[in-house]
């Protein structure tokens, strides 16, 4: 051994036992953790559960909870394949309770119990959901407490049959201690008190009475007539306090079998039930009166609205017999809806008078009838003598009249106007046949007719003007001399050219006075008119019903008269 | 009704045990939260006293106060019993006793009472006097109970139920 390793053994000498004797460690702990691994898996499996599996919640959970925060996906697609199918299955669930609501909704909608209860729901105003869950639903008193309100004592106590057990006067004493809570904290008149309390299905009604409360613990939803029921029967019980006072506890047998019978669980549904359906009864008594009366609305309604179709048919009618009547329109049909539009489809000739006034006459109400109308050759009798009148232009002195589309021509006229008529008038539309009865005029005649023609307009410039009634003014009698003097001629002449004119006499005032006044004066007038021109010669004949009906019109233009000469008329 | 039931109610100041001494007697219903919460907590036994039938004591157990406020007094109400709690190493929970007494004596003037003087197991640091406690006998019961062992609480109970039975 070098000196050098001597010197390393004396300096270093511990050092080195204790650096192999930690690597000897490290080595024995590498080997232990190996073998604790090899072994870890068998020794999990064949510890107690019990022990093993609650020594490892707290570690398992907070590795869980620690993978969950870091390693989110993996743990995700770890539990994909769990997850997947809890999600269908719930959805799988939901369907189903689904299904079952719409089987329920289908039922209820359309089988006669669900028609009664639409009609319930109507009649009432009460939601239809309402009435299917008032009349579906279904819940369970489980436990019913008459506890003595002050000591929280519990007097009766009623169960369902098959519920654990349960300390009642345990129970009872807090919920008196809570009920005294509430109202110590809430209430601040200090009369109102805790009436309900629920919890998931769970509920707990409370009714307070002055010595005694009832406490009712219920699965489900009540319906309210089951609170009537339970204020009821505190009613009774507290009437029996009154009445056996000295018992008043629960001591005494017979009450506790009032009691028995009074808030047993089944007999107080049962009791809900009836009273739901006696108030249901008695309810439907009143509700008949909207019905009545919507009725009635509905009999008004249908009134009304027949009349009113009525009327409108009345004057549609009316409108169409006018239609029908009118000559030279042919009606081929009629929209109408009552009060709201009128549409009128025809045929109308040319030589008809318009049809539109007609229809506006008629009152519509704010209707306004639309006409829709083409053209059309009529042989309707009126309208075909208007129309041979229009395409021959008759003269003076020739007659049309038209009997069954056959035209009777009767008078005198020129011959040029014969000759070319003749031909013409057979071709027009709607003639069956001419009857020409025109006879020829001469040169003389006709001479005359043109000379008479020309008196007539020179008779029409003449005028008798009066200063006062019937006294003629400074040149009144000039005027009737020249009057007479046209008249004697035209008699000459009337009787060349073969005609009777027809003399008019008509007396005029002036604007002042009344209608009566002026009505006689214009009279006077023209019969003094006409007794001067008797005086001066005139044919009696022509004077004879000269005097004009115009007479009797207040016009109000001169104060005079006038004579007239229409040398249009036929000779008989 | 098979057991006769009566109302009683465990008065007495903060920390002198009268939640465990209920706990020691009844199979608890009910959480001790209530106590913390609502003010009192509410739990039944029967008690065999050797009458012919048994007696149900619905105990009132109410939170720990020197004094009675209006809610407190309206938890005493209806009740037949008195349990005054008192801590035998602090001798101002006697008098916290002796008053909470004269307090609901106005409203139940004819409730039994009882005091329990608790921590029996730790006589050695009584600061109540022997001769505190007998003076007390001559106007109450008074028992001396360890909630921790159990000594004198079925005792406490029963005493009540054969003072409130026929």
């Amino acid at each position: 051994m070098s000196d050098l390793n001597r010197l390393k053994e004396l300096l270093l000498a511990e050092e080195r036992e204790s650096l192999l004797s930690a690597e000897q460690r490290l080595t024995d702990l590498e080997r232990r953790n190996r073998q604790l691994a090899e072994a870890l898996p068998g020794l999990v499996r064949a510890a107690p559960q019990k022990p093993m599996t609650k020594a490892l919640a707290n570690p398992v959970a907070a590795a869980l909870g620690s993978a969950v925060h870091e390693n989110r996906s993996t743990i995700v697609d770890a539990l994909f394949p769990v997850i997947g199918p809890i999600i269908r299955k719930a959805i799988a669930e939901a369907l189903r309770g689904l299904m079952s609501d719409l089987n329920k909704v289908l039922e209820y909608g359309f089988s006669p119990r669900g028609i009664r209860w639409r009609l319930e729901a109507w009649r009432s105003g009460v939601p239809f959901a309402q009435i299917v869950l008032k009349h579906s639903l279904r819940y369970h008193v489980d436990h019913v407490f008459l506890i003595e309100r002050d000591s929280g004592l519990v007097l009766h106590r009623a169960s369902s049959p098959g519920l654990p057990d349960l300390d009642a006067d345990a129970i009872a004493g807090m919920l008196t201690a809570i009920g005294q809570f509430v109202r110590d904290s809430v209430s601040s008149g200090g009369g109102d008190s805790l009436e309900a309390a629920r919890v998931g299905e769970h509920l707990l009604w409370i009714l307070d009475g002055p010595r005694a409360s009832l406490a009712c613990f219920i699965s489900g939803v009540p319906p309210d007539s089951l609170r009537e029921v339970l204020a009821d029967r505190l009613e009774q019980i507290h009437a029996s306090f009154d009445r056996n006072e000295a018992s008043s506890s629960a001591e005494t047998g017979l009450q506790e079998s009032v009691w028995k019978t009074q808030l047993d669980p089944q007999e107080l549904v049962a009791a809900s039930a009836a009273l739901a359906d006696r108030e249901d009864t008695v309810g439907q008594k009143p509700s008949r009166w909207p019905l009545l009366v919507m009725l009635l609305l509905l009999l008004l309604g249908l009134a009304w609205h027949f009349a009113r179709s009525e009327r409108w048919e009345a004057r549609v009618g009316q409108v169409r017999a006018d239609l029908l009547s009118h000559p030279g329109f042919l009606l081929t049909g009629m929209e109408s809806e009552p009060w709201n539009s009128l549409v009128v489809h025809g045929l109308l000739d040319a030589d008809a008078e318009p049809v539109a006034e007609l229809i506006a006459n008629v009152d519509l109400g704010d209707v306004k009838p639309k006409l829709v109308v083409d053209g059309y050759l009529s042989t309707a009798d009126p309208i075909l003598q208007k129309r041979v009148a229009r395409l021959i232009g008759p003269p003076a002195g020739v007659r049309v009249t038209v009997r069954d589309g056959v035209v009777d021509l009767s008078g005198k006229a020129g011959e040029d106007w014969i000759s070319a008529n003749r031909v013409r008038a057979p071709w027009i539309a709607g003639v069956r046949s001419v009857n020409w009865q025109v006879a020829p005029i001469t040169d003389a005649a006709q001479a005359a007719r043109e000379a008479l023609s020309e008196l007539s307009s020179k008779l029409a410039t003449l005028e008798v003007s009066f200063v006062r009634e019937v006294e003629p003014g400074a040149d009144g009698m000039a005027q009737l001399e020249a009057m007479v003097a046209l008249l004697l001629k035209a008699e000459e002449l009337a009787e060349v050219a073969g005609v009777a004119p027809k003399l008019q006499i008509t007396g005029y005032n002036d604007a002042p006075g009344s209608d009566a006044i002026n009505a006689r004066l214009r009279d006077q007038r023209a019969q003094w008119l006409r007794d001067r021109l008797r005086d001066q010669g005139v044919s009696e004949a022509w004077l004879l019903d000269s005097v004009n009906a115009r007479s009797s019109e207040n016009l109000a233009e001169f104060r005079g008269a006038r004579a007239r000469l229409d040398i249009e008329t036929e000779k008989p | 009704m098979s057991a006769q039931a009566r109302k009683i109610c465990m008065l007495g100041d903060f920390g002198v045990g009268k939640t465990s001494l209920v706990s020691r007697f009844v199979r608890q219903t009910f959480s001790e939260n209530y106590l913390t919460t609502v003010g009192v907590k509410v739990d039944s036994k029967e008690v065999d006293y050797g009458a012919a039938k048994p007696m149900k004591l619905v105990i009132w157990d109410i939170a720990g106060k020197s004094g009675l406020d209006a809610l407190n007094m309206s938890y005493l109400r209806g009740a037949s019993g008195l349990l005054l709690v008192a801590d035998g190493t602090r001798e101002s929970t006697l008098r916290a006793a002796i008053d909470l007494l004269m307090q609901s004596r106005s409203l139940l003037p004819e409730a039994q009472a009882i005091l329990m003087v608790n921590k029996l197991d730790l006589v050695e640091r009584w600061e109540v006097a022997p001769a505190t406690l007998a003076e007390l006998r001559q106007t109450l019961p008074v028992l001396e109970t360890s909630a921790r062992l159990g000594d004198g609480v079925e005792q406490a109970f029963i005493e009540m139920a054969r003072r409130l039975g026929p």
